[in-house]
């Protein structure tokens, strides 16, 4: 060791005093080091929260967001620009504040392979990014080959608008263009699928806008399904402010179909005689997004078993699957249970990617319905991890009360449109 | 010197000085209530204020004199003596820097209290700052949050939703989240 002189000593620690000051002390003692490269596939509600909340936890992580389109178009909120309530800015977001303020990289392509062995993304584009930890939130796919007839061409005709964007304008123009007296057949999928209540608020604000503006049209809502969510405080709904305008026509009924004929705008039930409509929204079953598949994360299913206290992939170590695309029943498949699943996700990597212990994982999930612009309900859950995976904590959510007055309703309506306020604000925000 | 210049490079290397001041530069220039970065700098701005006076006192009182009262030349023993006292600095460097939970490589604290918080911020937003019609909760004091969380649940405050949610978290489990947002603004 060199000889110290005092005059050393007092630089050296004059050198420290200065260096802190302008630091503003940061910790000595027990930062951990948590470095690492996380690249997230999709940038929707699983995503994105996942990619904002990893580098909340450690701004050592690097993180690449992997994102197709420069925008985002929610489906939450996309059933009220449908019902003429907000316009489509309203729903779509960008990434400028997750790049900006929280220092995701974000890149705008799509991955199309990966190699868990290297563990490397390949991207549309040409190149690939090198991960420690994979996050993939696809979200769902349509299947195509599920109602004979229906295919990608013919959501052009018959929109699904199940993924909000185009396919949202497009269903949009044709309820504007529709004439007074017209038929709206929604015809949406068996379960389990993307938003369980997404299509009965989709029939109630459609009905807003029509008995405002075609009182005498009707919608009919073909079922795959003998029962749907939250659907006592619906019909009730439908009973207070569209009496005699929306028909559910359950699977028992004939609901369920199997066919279409865009030439003929007409629904094939499985029995019963084709209906002829003039809007017709089809609703198909879904499956994983395409990259889950592709990667082999899904199993017969079409969805991605996972462990779902890390939501590490039961087939591909050190890859996570979240959001619509992973099974984590009995969560829902729904904006807000992916960003949910996405909050839990980026601690598991954070933990296991520091060498810490993982906090024990709690989900929520809260969403709203509207049936009218002052009148909204809502569904709660909150979950912990049983002996069995994700599970209900007994006792705790459901569903509005049945008969609660107009002010309970009205308020309801008020926060959901908080709820999306703040939700999309936490993510894109 | 050994651990004095360990602990720089610790400074520099976790500190991240670049991307510390880029993030206090952009929380500036945007001054936006939901920047992490305002978040960050504030956090490591506000309560480091009191500590760096005592460390300035340490460094530039009680070193010094310290010193003045040592011979001119160093000894065998002068020098045992320095590392004894320069890791007493840094013990008492590390001790501070913990107390002030000022963690730059690790942003927040991955703690139970911030895992079921989360759950909150999808609809209080995040910090439980709001941006909309539901409530925000950043800030308001523990003793408030665990009355209201607790008035959710047994039916004397009114709610639409909170009652149902209440009832999936524990007292202990209120109590960490009512700590968690009453720590943030």
């Amino acid at each position: 060791m060199n000889r110290i002189t005092r005059r050393n000593f007092v630089v050296s620690v004059g050198a420290l005093s200065a260096a802190t000051s302008v630091l503003g002390w940061p910790a000595l003692g027990q930062a951990r080091a948590t470095g690492g490269r996380v690249v997230v596939i999709g940038g929707g509600f699983g995503g994105a929260t996942c990619a904002k909340y990893l580098r909340r936890l450690s701004t050592d992580i690097e993180v690449t967001l992997v994102e197709r389109d420069s925008k985002f178009v929610t489906c939450p909120f996309s059933n009220a620009v449908l019902g003429g309530l907000y316009d489509m800015d309203f729903i779509t977001h960008d990434y400028k504040a997750l790049r900006d303020d929280y220092g995701v990289k974000v890149v705008h392509d799509s991955a199309v392979d990966i190699d868990p062995d290297a563990k490397k993304v390949r991207l549309a584009g040409g190149s690939s990014l090198q991960y420690d930890r994979l996050v993939v939130s696809p979200g769902i796919d349509l299947r195509w080959d599920a109602i004979e007839g229906y295919d990608e061409a013919a959501s052009k005709t018959m929109p699904h608008a199940w993924k909000a964007g185009e396919q949202t304008t497009i269903l949009r123009k044709q309820l504007e263009a529709m004439s007074d007296g017209g038929v709206v057949i929604i015809a949406p999928p068996p379960n389990p699928f993307r938003c369980p209540p997404g299509p009965y608020e989709r029939a109630s604000l459609i009905a807003h806008y029509l008995k405002n503006n075609k009182p005498r049209s009707k919608i009919l809502i073909f079922d795959a399904k003998p029962k749907f969510s939250k659907q006592p405080l619906f019909e009730q709904g439908w009973q207070e402010l569209y009496p005699g305008m929306i028909e559910w026509i359950s699977e028992s009924d004939g609901g369920a179909i199997d066919g279409v004929d865009v030439k003929a705008m007409a629904v094939k039930p499985t029995f019963g005689d084709p209906q002829q409509g003039d809007v017709i929204n089809v609703i198909p079953p879904q499956k994983a997004g395409m990259i889950a598949d592709v990667a082999g994360l899904t199993n017969d299913s079409g969805w991605c078993p996972i462990d779902q206290r890390t939501f590490e992939s039961r087939v591909q170590k050190h890859v996570h699957v979240i959001g619509d695309a992973a099974i984590a029943t009995p969560m829902p498949k729904s904006g807000f249970a992916a960003s949910s699943q996405g909050k839990v996700c980026a601690m598991a990597i954070v933990a296991s990617l520091s060498g810490q212990d993982m906090p024990e994982p709690s989900y929520v999930n809260t969403c709203y319905s509207l049936v009218g612009p002052d009148y909204g309900i809502s569904v709660a859950a909150v979950y912990r991890l049983g002996d069995d995976g994700i599970a209900v904590v007994e006792g705790a959510g459901g569903v509005s009360p049945k008969g609660a007055n107009t002010g309970f309703r009205l308020a309801e309506s008020r926060f959901a449109e908080g709820w999306y306020q703040s939700i999309t604000a936490d993510i894109w925000g | 010197m050994g651990c004095l210049v360990a602990a720089q490079e610790r400074i520099f290397t976790l500190g991240d000085p670049v991307t510390a001041a880029a993030q206090v530069r952009v929380s500036q220039q945007h001054g936006s209530k939901r920047l992490l970065t305002s978040h960050l700098s504030r956090r490591s701005r506000r309560p480091a204020a009191g500590w760096r006076n005592c460390f300035h006192l340490l460094i530039f009182w009680i070193v010094p004199f310290w010193g003045t009262c040592q011979p001119t030349t160093w000894s065998t023993t002068d020098i045992n003596a320095m590392r004894t006292s320069i890791r007493l600095l840094n013990i008492i460097l590390m001790i501070a820097a913990s107390l002030l939970q000022v963690q730059t490589g690790q942003a927040e604290e991955l703690s139970r209290g911030a895992m079921l918080s989360a759950s909150c911020e999808g609809c209080h937003g995040t910090y439980g700052r709001s941006p909309g019609a539901i409530p925000s909760i950043a800030g308001k004091s523990a003793e408030y949050l665990r009355d209201a969380l607790e008035g959710f649940r047994s039916g004397d405050r009114q709610a639409t939703v909170m009652g149902r949610h209440v009832k999936g978290y524990s007292e202990e489990e209120i109590r960490l989240i009512s700590e968690y947002f009453s720590k943030q603004q």
